[in-house]
This record gives C-alpha cells, sequence and structure tokens, in this order.
C-alpha cells in the first residue's frame, strides 16, 4: 500500500516539475504521446470499416456505401496526418522541455545550495545525495524520464482499446494472444535486475575510463604526462579497462539476445495459432472480412503492446522515483537546524573571544579543536601559527560561522555568535582564503565582486594598494580584461602570485572591520610578501586582522601570536615574549631562520 | 560528402569484416520487409473468393506457414544486424578512444593555451561517445537499401496507376528537402551555442558548488549570480525556442503534403475496391505497398538527415584523425647509452618567447649555460618567467626565436621517448590511482619495483603509516571509498618522490615548498638537497633560504637575466638580489636572536 502511495506521489512530483516547467509544453508532450502511441487501434478500426464497405458494396451497389465510405476515409486521413506530424512536434517539445525542465532542476538546486549549512556535505549520505542531484541534471536523463511515463500510459490507452474490440472477434484467440505474453514479462523482469547489477557492477569501470581519458585533455596532467612521458601506461590502462567493460558488457547482451529469441518463438506459436484459426472462421463466414483485416494489423501489435506494458512497468516504477533523489535533497537541508538569530549586528567591533571552545568534524572521531581559549582586541593585528592539520583553518571556520562549536563558546563583543542571523553576520568579515576562487570574470569583477558601491576612484585605491596598477595597463582591454581564457578568447591567464594579490584587494575591497587571511603570501615573491605584511599592519591600524601564516617572518612585528599543536593552543604573546619562552615557537622561528642567519655578516655590510 | 567517405573509411580501417556485415544483414533486413503486402494480397484474394464456403485447412496452413516464414526471418535478420552493430559499436568506439588518446599526447603543448582548444575538446568528447561515425555508416547503408526497396515497391503500384507512384513519391520530396537542411542547420545552430552553454553552466557550478560557496557568502554575490544566470539561459532559451518553432512549423506543413498524397492514393485505391475495379487483394496489396514506401520514405528522410548532422559534428574527430601522425622520432641507436646515465647540460641561445594570442614578450632574448651537475636557482618577481622557462627547458614549449640545446643536441632534435630530466612542478597533480603509481609516475618502468619505490617514498620523508604501509592503496576517494586522502603537505612529499625515482638527469623543482608548514618546509629541504646531490638541478622560488646552497643564482627580469652569480657575489653587487634577501632576512635577524642548534 504504501508502494502504491509512493509511487504516484513519485508520478505526482514529475506532473508537477514539468506544470511548473512549462504549461503549454506539458500538454505537446502528452498529445505527442498519444498521437505516436495511442492511435493505431483506432486506424485498425477505420480500415475494419472501409474493409467491410468494400466487401458489402460488392453485394449492393457502392452509392448506398458512399457517405459512410468518405466519412472513413477523412477518418483515416486524421489517423494518418497526426501520426505524421508526430515527427517534427515532437522534436520541437522534446528539444524545448528539456531546457526548461533542466532550468527549473538547476534553480531548485540553487535554492538548497542558498540556505545550506557547510556541515550538511560533511555527511556521506547528504554529500551523495548532492552529487547524485547534481549528476541527474545532465544529459537527457530528466526528459527520458518523463517520455517513459507518458509512454507508459498512452500504452494503456492503445492496449485497452485494442483489446475491447479484439475480444468481439474471437474470445479465446485473443486470451491466448495475451497469455503467450506472460513468460517473456516474467523474465524482463528478472532481466533488469540483471542490468541494474551491471550497470552498479560497471560504474566504476567506466569512471575509471572517463578519468584516464581527461588525464590526457586536462592541461595540468597533460604537462606531467609530457614531462613523465607515462602517455605508453595511461593509454594502456585506459585500453584493458575498456576491454573489460566491453567483455562484461557482451555477456550481458548475449544472455539478453538468445532468451529474447526463445521468447518471440513462444509468442510466434501463439500468433500462428490465432491466425489459423481466425483465417479459417473468416473463410467459413463467421467472422467479417473487416474483421480479418483488424485481426491482421492489431494481433501482433496487442502482442508488444503487453509485453512493453510488462518490461517498461519496472522502468516506469524507477522512473517515478527519480525526482526522490531532488526531493529528499531539499528535505534533508529542510531539517537542518535553523539559525534563529536575530540580533542586529553590531557598529563596531571591540573584541572577539574563543570560550573553552572545543570542535570535532561530524562523522570524524578526532577532536580538532581541544578546548582553546583567547581574546583578540579591534584594533589588532594577530598572527595564528602552526602545523599544518593543527587546526588553523578550522578557527577561522568556527569564527565565520560556517561550523559550530561542539562545545564552548564565541562571542563577539560579549555576543554569542549565533545569536546574529548569519547573513548579516558574515558582513562583518573580510576574507582572502588559501584556495581562493579563480572567477572567469573581468579583473574588476574579480576584485569588487559585484559590490556596486565601489567606485573607480576606491578602485584605482585599492589596486595600488596590491601594486597591481602596472598589471592593469599591460592588459588589453585593462579592468575589463576577463581572466580566463576558458570563456572568453580575449582573456588573459595571470601567474599565481598576480592572482594572490587579486585575491588579498578583493577582501581589501570589501571593507570589512575582521579581516581574516588564510596563508595569502603562499606564491609571493619576497618584494610582495613584504608589501603584503606593510599592508596588513596598514589594514590592522583600525581593524581586527587574524592572519595563518608559516612565514615567522610577519609574526614578527604583529601584536599578537598564537601558536596551536594538535588541536591545542599551547603558546599566547608577541614575538620577543614568546622568543623568551624558548616553546615550540621560538624552535620554528628558528628552524626558519638558521638559513638566513648564516648570512648575516653578509648582509649586515 | 567528403566527410562520409572519410568516415567510411576510417571504420573501414578498423575492421573490414564488421562493416561488411553489417552492410549485408541492414540490407536483408531492410529489403525483406515490406514484402508482407505480397502474402496479405495472397490471403485477401483467397478470402474474397471463397467467402462464407470455408477453406480446406491445408490451404489455410499454408498461408500461415508463410507468414510464419517471413516473421521469422526479419526477427532473424534483424537480431543478427543488432549483434553485429552493438560488436561494431563497442569495437569503433574503442579503437577511435585509443587513437584520439594517442594523438592528443603527441599535441604541441602550448595548444592547451587556446580557447578554441577547449571548445575542441569537448566536441571531440561528445563525438566519441555519441557514435556518429558508425552511425553515418549505417544510415548511408540504410539510406541506400531504402531507396533501392522503394523502387521496387513502385512497380508493384504500377499495376494501379502511374499516377499513384508518381503521387506517393512526389509528396515526400518537399519534406525530404527541408528535413536534409535542418540537420546541418541544427549543427550549426548546437555549435554556436557552445559557449553560451558553457557560461551557463559555469554559472550554475558558482551557484552550485561547495568550493564557492563560502565566498558567495562572504562576498554576498549569490542574488547577482541568479540574475546573470537567469538572463543567460533565458537568452539561450529564447534563441532555442525561435530556431525550433520555425522549424516545426514548416515540419507540420510538409507532413500535411505527404499526408495529403499519401492517403490520396490510399482513397483512389479504396475507391477502385470499392466500385469493384480491382480485387480486395490488390487494393490491400497497394494500401500496404504504399504505407510501406511511405514508412521507408520517412526512414530515407531519417537517415538523410542524420547524415547531414552527423557528418558535420564528425569533424574533429576526423579533421584529428585522418591527419598523418607527426613525424616524432623515437629513441634510436645514435643516441649512445652514456648519455642516459643522467650527464645534462643545458644551453639557451637567444630565447625569444611569448603565449600564443599574447603580444607581450615574457622571454626576450635569454641566453643561458647550465654545466653538468650544475645547481641553478631563478629568482626574481612574479610574472618574470621562471616557470615559463623551466618548461621551455623541459621541452613543453617551443620559443618562436633561438636555440634549446640539451648536451649539445637541438631539443627539436631528441627523440619523443628520450627523457632527460624530473620535475616538480608548482601544480602538481596528484592521481586518482594507487599510491605505487602515483610515485611510478615519476619513472613509469619502476611500476613493479616495490624497492625503488618504498625508497623514494622514504626519500621524500612521506611516513608509510599514511597509507597504512601499502603502496597499492588508492589515493583520493573517486574510485575507492577507503581511499587515502593527502594534505597538501603529504602531496608534496609525494610529488618528490617521483623525482627520486628517476634516478638520472635534470631536476626541475618549482616552488617545492610554498604550501607547507614550517617543520614539514623544513624535512623537505633535506630532503631536496639529497635530491640535487650530483645532479644538474633548477629550482625556482621565493624562499630565498633554500637558493643559498645553489652553485649558481640568475635574477630575471623583463625576460632577460639580470644579475647572475653565487650568492655571496650577488649580495656584494648589492643590485636586485641583494634587495629581494634582505627584504626577506631582515625580519629573522633583526631582533635578537639567541643562536640554538
Amino acid at each position: 500500500m504504501k508502494k502504491i502511495l509512493s509511487f504516484f506521489n513519485g508520478i505526482g512530483e514529475m506532473f508537477k516539475i514539468l506544470w511548473q516547467s512549462s504549461k503549454s509544453l506539458t500538454a505537446l508532450l502528452i498529445f505527442n504521446n498519444i498521437i505516436r502511441n495511442a492511435i493505431w487501434p483506432f486506424r485498425a478500426m477505420v480500415v475494419k470499416e472501409i474493409v467491410d464497405i468494400i466487401v458489402l458494396s460488392a453485394e449492393n451497389e457502392f452509392s448506398t456505401y458512399q457517405k459512410q465510405f468518405w466519412l472513413c476515409i477523412i477518418l483515416f486521413f486524421l489517423c494518418f496526418l497526426l501520426n505524421r506530424i508526430w515527427w517534427p512536434l515532437n522534436s520541437y517539445t522534446q528539444t524545448l522541455m528539456l531546457a526548461k525542465m533542466t532550468n527549473k532542476m538547476k534553480q531548485r538546486i540553487i535554492a538548497v545550495m542558498e540556505k545550506v549549512h557547510l556541515s550538511f556535505f560533511d555527511y556521506a549520505e547528504n554529500y551523495d545525495t548532492y552529487k547524485r542531484a547534481l549528476e541527474q541534471v545532465e544529459d537527457r536523463q530528466p526528459i527520458n524520464t518523463v517520455n517513459s511515463v507518458i509512454g507508459f500510459v498512452s500504452l494503456i490507452i492503445s492496449f485497452v482499446t485494442a483489446f475491447s474490440i479484439m475480444i468481439s472477434i474471437n474470445v479465446p484467440v485473443t486470451i491466448m494472444l495475451m497469455l503467450s505474453t506472460v513468460p517473456a514479462v516474467i523474465w524482463e523482469e528478472k532481466f533488469n535486475k540483471k542490468i541494474f547489477d551491471f550497470d552498479k557492477e560497471v560504474t566504476r569501470e567506466k569512471r575509471l575510463i572517463e578519468y584516464l581519458f581527461s588525464l590526457f585533455v586536462n592541461k595540468a596532467t597533460a604537462k606531467e604526462i609530457r614531462t613523465f612521458k607515462t602517455d605508453q601506461y595511461l593509454t594502456k590502462k585506459h585500453e584493458s579497462t575498456l576491454t573489460e567493460y566491453n567483455r562484461k558488457y557482451f555477456r550481458l547482451i548475449k544472455s539478453r539476445i538468445s532468451v529474447d529469441s526463445f521468447f518471440w518463438l513462444i509468442l510466434q506459436c501463439a500468433l500462428m495459432i490465432g491466425y489459423f484459426i481466425i483465417i479459417s472462421d473468416t473463410g467459413a463466414g463467421i467472422i467479417a472480412i473487416g474483421s480479418l483485416s483488424f485481426f491482421l494489423s492489431v494481433a501482433s501489435d496487442l502482442q508488444q503492446a503487453i509485453k512493453n506494458l510488462g518490461s517498461s512497468f519496472n522502468g516506469v516504477i524507477q522512473s517515478s522515483k527519480y525526482f526522490d533523489n531532488l526531493l529528499q535533497f531539499e528535505k534533508q537541508n529542510a531539517d537542518a537546524m535553523h539559525s534563529d538569530g536575530h540580533i542586529n549586528i553590531p557598529n563596531t567591533i571591540e573584541s572577539i573571544e574563543f570560550r573553552k571552545v572545543s570542535f570535532t568534524y561530524p562523522n570524524s572521531e578526532k577532536e580538532t579543536l581541544k578546548d582553546i581559549s583567547f581574546t583578540l582586541r579591534c584594533p589588532q593585528s594577530t598572527v595564528l601559527v602552526g602545523e599544518n592539520g593543527a587546526g588553523k583553518t578550522t578557527i577561522i571556520k568556527l569564527i565565520l560561522g560556517f561550523y559550530k562549536p561542539t562545545s564552548g563558546e564565541i562571542l563577539i563583543n560579549g555576543v554569542n555568535i549565533k545569536e546574529y542571523p548569519p547573513e548579516e553576520y558574515l558582513k562583518l568579515f573580510s576574507v582572502c582564503f588559501q584556495d581562493y576562487m579563480k572567477y572567469g570574470f573581468s579583473l574588476k569583477d574579480n576584485v569588487v565582486m559585484s559590490n556596486t558601491e565601489i567606485n573607480h576612484q576606491k578602485f584605482e585605491k585599492i589596486i595600488n594598494m596590491v601594486e597591481l596598477k602596472d598589471l592593469i595597463i599591460d592588459l588589453p582591454q585593462k579592468e575589463k580584461t576577463c581572466l580566463s581564457r576558458e570563456y572568453d578568447e580575449n582573456g588573459v591567464e595571470l601567474s599565481g602570485g598576480q592572482y594572490n594579490r587579486i585575491a588579498i584587494a578583493r577582501a581589501i575591497a570589501k571593507d570589512a572591520p575582521i579581516v581574516l587571511f588564510d596563508e595569502p603570501n603562499a606564491a609571493l615573491d619576497a618584494k610582495a610578501e613584504q608589501s603584503l605584511f606593510k599592508l596588513y599592519a596598514q589594514l590592522t591600524k583600525d581593524k581586527l586582522g587574524i592572519m595563518i601564516t608559516h612565514r615567522l617572518s610577519t609574526a614578527t612585528d604583529s601584536d599578537l601570536i598564537l601558536v596551536l599543536k594538535d588541536g591545542k593552543l599551547i603558546e599566547c604573546g608577541n614575538h620577543s615574549e614568546l622568543l623568551m619562552n624558548n616553546g615550540e615557537y621560538a624552535t620554528l622561528f628558528n628552524m626558519q631562520s638558521k638559513h638566513y642567519t648564516s648570512n648575516v655578516e653578509a648582509v649586515l655590510k | 560528402m567528403k566527410n562520409i567517405w572519410l568516415s567510411i573509411k576510417l571504420l573501414y580501417k578498423i575492421s573490414h569484416l564488421l562493416m561488411v556485415l553489417l552492410g549485408v544483414f541492414t540490407i536483408l533486413a531492410l529489403c525483406l520487409s515490406p514484402m508482407f503486402s505480397l502474402i496479405d494480397k495472397l490471403l485477401f484474394d483467397i478470402i474474397q473468393q471463397s467467402y462464407g464456403e470455408g477453406l480446406k485447412w491445408q490451404r489455410v496452413l499454408r498461408i500461415v506457414l508463410l507468414y510464419f516464414c517471413y516473421n521469422f526471418s526479419v526477427f532473424a535478420l534483424f537480431k543478427i544486424k543488432d549483434i553485429i552493430s552493438k560488436y561494431t559499436q563497442t569495437a569503433v568506439s574503442a579503437a577511435l578512444q585509443k587513437d584520439t588518446i594517442s594523438r592528443i599526447s603527441k599535441i604541441d603543448y602550448d595548444r592547451f593555451e587556446d580557447n578554441e582548444f577547449y571548445n575542441y575538446i569537448t566536441t571531440l568528447k561528445k563525438e566519441i561517445n555519441g557514435g556518429n561515425l558508425l552511425g553515418i555508416y549505417l544510415n548511408s547503408i540504410t539510406f541506400i537499401s531504402v531507396i533501392a526497396t522503394t523502387i521496387y515497391l513502385s512497380y508493384l503500384l504500377f499495376r494501379l496507376s502511374v499516377l499513384a507512384i508518381l503521387l506517393s513519391i512526389i509528396c515526400c520530396v518537399p519534406g525530404f528537402f527541408h528535413q536534409a537542411s535542418f540537420g546541418k542547420k541544427n549543427w550549426e545552430f548546437n555549435t554556436s551555442k557552445i559557449p553560451l552553454q558553457r557560461k551557463i553552466g559555469y554559472y550554475f557550478t558558482l551557484l552550485s558548488s561547495i568550493g564557492a560557496y563560502r565566498e558567495n557568502r562572504i562576498f554576498n554575490t549569490t542574488l547577482s549570480y541568479k540574475r546573470k544566470y537567469l538572463s543567460l539561459f533565458t537568452e539561450y532559451y529564447d534563441e532555442l525556442k525561435n530556431f525550433n518553432a520555425k522549424n516545426c512549423w514548416i515540419g507540420v506543413l510538409m507532413a500535411l503534403v505527404h499526408a495529403v498524397g499519401t492517403v490520396s492514393v490510399i482513397t483512389y485505391a479504396y475507391y477502385q475496391a470499392a466500385c469493384g475495379d480491382i480485387s480486395l487483394g490488390d487494393a490491400v496489396l497497394f494500401v500496404g505497398v504504399c504505407q510501406s514506401i511511405y514508412n521507408n520514405i520517412q526512414n530515407a528522410i531519417y537517415t538523410f538527415g542524420s547524415i547531414n548532422e552527423s557528418r558535420h559534428s564528425v569533424n574533429n574527430i576526423l579533421s584529428l584523425l585522418s591527419k598523418p601522425e607527426p613525424n616524432k622520432k623515437n629513441t634510436d641507436d645514435n643516441i649512445s647509452d652514456e648519455n642516459n646515465s643522467g650527464e645534462v647540460a643545458v644551453e639557451l641561445t637567444d630565447i625569444t618567447f611569448a603565449y600564443p594570442g599574447v603580444d607581450k614578450n615574457i622571454l626576450n632574448g635569454l641566453s643561458l649555460k647550465i654545466r653538468n651537475g650544475e645547481k641553478l636557482a631563478i629568482v626574481g618577481e612574479n610574472g618574470s618567467g621562471k616557470t615559463t622557462l623551466a618548461k621551455i627547458i623541459l621541452g613543453l614549449y617551443h620559443p618562436q626565436n633561438g636555440f634549446v640545446r640539451i648536451n649539445g643536441r637541438d631539443i627539436r632534435e631528441i627523440p619523443v621517448d628520450f627523457r632527460y630530466g624530473s620535475v616538480c612542478f608548482q601544480d602538481y597533480c596528484t592521481y586518482s590511482l594507487s599510491v605505487r603509481e602515483n610515485v611510478a609516475i615519476g619513472n613509469i618502468a619502476k611500476l613493479k619495483n616495490d624497492g625503488d619505490i618504498l625508497k623514494a617514498i622514504d626519500m621524500s620523508r612521506l611516513e608509510l603509516s599514511t597509507f597504512d604501509n601499502d603502496i597499492d592503496k588508492q589515493i583520493t576517494k573517486v574510485f575507492d571509498t577507503d581511499g587515502i586522502v593527502l594534505s597538501g603537505g603529504q602531496s608534496q612529499k609525494l610529488s618528490l618522490a617521483r623525482a627520486f625515482l628517476f634516478e638520472c638527469g635534470l631536476i626541475v623543482l618549482d616552488e617545492p615548498s610554498a604550501s607547507l608548514d614550517v617543520k614539514t618546509e623544513n624535512e623537505i629541504f633535506d630532503g631536496v638537497l639529497e635530491l640535487m646531490q650530483d645532479r644538474t638541478a633548477i629550482v625556482i622560488t621565493h624562499r630565498l633560504a633554500n637558493v643559498v646552497h645553489c652553485d649558481r643564482i640568475i635574477y630575471l627580469d623583463s625576460g632577460r637575466i639580470c644579475e647572475e652569480g653565487t650568492h655571496n657575489e650577488l649580495i656584494q653587487k648589492n643590485g636586485k638580489y641583494a634587495e629581494l634577501f634582505s627584504i626577506q632576512a631582515e625580519k629573522y635577524i633583526s631582533k635578537e636572536v639567541p643562536t640554538y642548534e
């Protein structure tokens, strides 16, 4: 019972999406399907009438049947025409409906992404649902699913029509024809499971084949293939995986064809027996010749219809579940925690405080942060150091509210940050991430990010601060130059260091009271690195700044250094204090500086 | 036409037998299909004669057997054609993929800078998977057999009336031409929309990917992306609608013409039968033949349109595969094995290089000599051409002017599979394959050599416990949910292990410690020193601590070497290098630093 309900629910959802995508196209879609799949019994009926008229007019005058004859011809013409115009109509409808449907589904995904929490994706099932939702809007999957469902409905209509006329001609033959399809239908069910298993089994192979192919056409891997001369190895691997896949595929095909043929034979025998009986009966005058003609044109189609009904039944069940994934994606997100913050964000920032904060990532056993407490004041320049994996980036994510601490509190101006509404809260921050995004937009848009309040003067000022002025002057379209060759043939690819500056400019352009830099200087040369630190110092004169870095030269001038190790805050103070402490910081600092200090004399000269 | 011929030639090269078999069975199946009408005629004639009198069962049996034979033959022929077709499809797809990969790997690397290339690759992938190539062949065979069958069927209609033949054929002609031209237009339209579709896809990615999530919220760009996405989609959809609507209307009109023509002939046949001028059996035959002609022409229109569309869409794959393979030499005996033992000397003479499509030269008349065993450091500001220089030395890019010589041999003369160096790129790649394969990328000949691989991993200071001491574990979770996800530092070490595996020749290191923490950087540093021993080495870095141990340092500026010498010499010169070094060093030494070991 529950299954039936969910089936109709699924079909209902499908039609909802279709209807929302385009009402007129939905109607056309249904219309197309009917004229393609449901017209054939009607046409056979019309021909039956015509044949009967022809036979009758052999005995009586044709003139008595003129009116019926021409009426039948008109009906015949209509059937024929409808069948014929299916083609252009269908290509129109399918193309447009696919575009609209895919768009609608994408918009629903976008709507979820707007509200979802970042922690949502840390759970494997959520991530899978998300990935599958993205896969489902690719290619022709949506429209194929819809076609199979609508096709099924018109098949039912045609079957009922054909059956009811057939049964009036001869009951036992009709029943026999129907029964002959039963073994085939049962086997189809079993075979579908085989196909499903096969698909699951070869997913890995299929994706590996695509992955290996993609290595050759991707810019970064292509250069490695050329320098390491691995093309032969990868080609062989690709080939052997493909061969394996094909082998499995053909095993499946062979079993399908041999059993298909067996059941076909059963159907044929039943059909031929039916032919024998009906033809004999017609010869004996029991059945009208028109009915014979109807039988001949409809009998094998009837068998096919039943067979198709049976075989596509499973497909229809699958199709009704097609949109379940999207629905689940939407529902899971809706179930997630809602933030009910409604305090206004403060105008000025005085402090950020971590009070005994501990954090473990969902689905992880290891505690990433253990009982961290510190207070930062504004204005202040802070540097966060520690080994990779010590939890530095996690602290940033927690400050930004992307994750909630497992225990403890994070307070801004003494107020727990969960009291602030998330979108408003993020207005307080300017961030430059380590893996910042490089957008396929113009240079200006990469910096300004759709903030319309930044006029040209402000933009110039920012550019000067990050020393990108010379670069822009050299670009063909100055700041309107697109920064990606993929989306604009006049696009320009910048070097790593130049992109770095743009990411920093982006953070500056936002002009927020709290500035977070996550390893902003990884790809910068010494001079650029120095200007960055000067910039950071300048900014933090009236802002609260946190920088994560491995370059301890930054730390020498900052107001506060926080040292993390294994998730714990082990040292806290400024550069001289920590050196005096002779702890972890001092060790790290000396590790870095020893290469320079050995040349002290040369420099000092 | 040329494309069709080329496609067929290419397919024949892949397998003669399959193509011939496929052709034969397609023709047989298609020619046999319309013959049911003849059996129908026989049946109806007999029925009309003996209606009411009853038929001898032997006669009925004979007719039923005829039907059975027909059904069986058609079924068998189509099924065999099906199997051969599927088999051929997989064989063709495999051969195409192999050939394509082989050629793409030989394309000059600087093509990858070209925007056109991205479009090219997108369409190429679609063509291989779409089965268009085989489709052209099948459709051509179908087309020819359909025409031949139609001629035969028209002969049958001859008895009804010559006009009938003409009418049933002529009414299809307009539809025919329309479909043919639509095929080409459709392909052109879709191709022209690819850039727009990619843009739409890009905005969707920005709105739906996890990577963009953070910045969308921080910089509050979601709304503007949504607007842009919608406007782009609306633009695309409107154009799609206009284009297809026009075709649809014309198509419906053509259908009307076609239907009128065919139904007129059928009506005529029925009318004749009703008036008693022809037998019922004949009427059934004529109607059946008309239907078959109609189906055939339909088929012909469809296949012709398909051919017309596919022959354009296979342009890319044909142009890729029909060109003669580039004449790159493989290792021959002229290179003695001693040279292979690792001595590498590099000489660059007057190199100028600019990326394709860019006006400004990134390297401007640069000359450099690197002795065998020398350790060279390349420093300079961002964008000064350091990585480009290294890529030119490795042979990835070719300078517009000047010469590159390795061990005295012009780099263009060096055979394609001769390897003279290892590299750790700044944007190194971690492959979704096993640990073993990831390391063996560095020297694929040692793939099965467990000892050397473990040694290389050890030298790179990567701990085996990271992957449970099992070098056959998968990296990344893409193909194995138990796969290992490596941190930045671990991946960097893996990349170094590759260089350790190839024991001789040049070593190029591009920013080997860019994103590593202090401790890891320190570990790698020692590893790097070990790697560079007894080898010619080029190190590109911003971390000037890395270069002080190099034999020579060159400072690149404006595409030229503007300073050159050992660390001490350059410090003495007090030029750009000295400036750069002191900027970095001053923070480390300006305070009272208690010295510790």
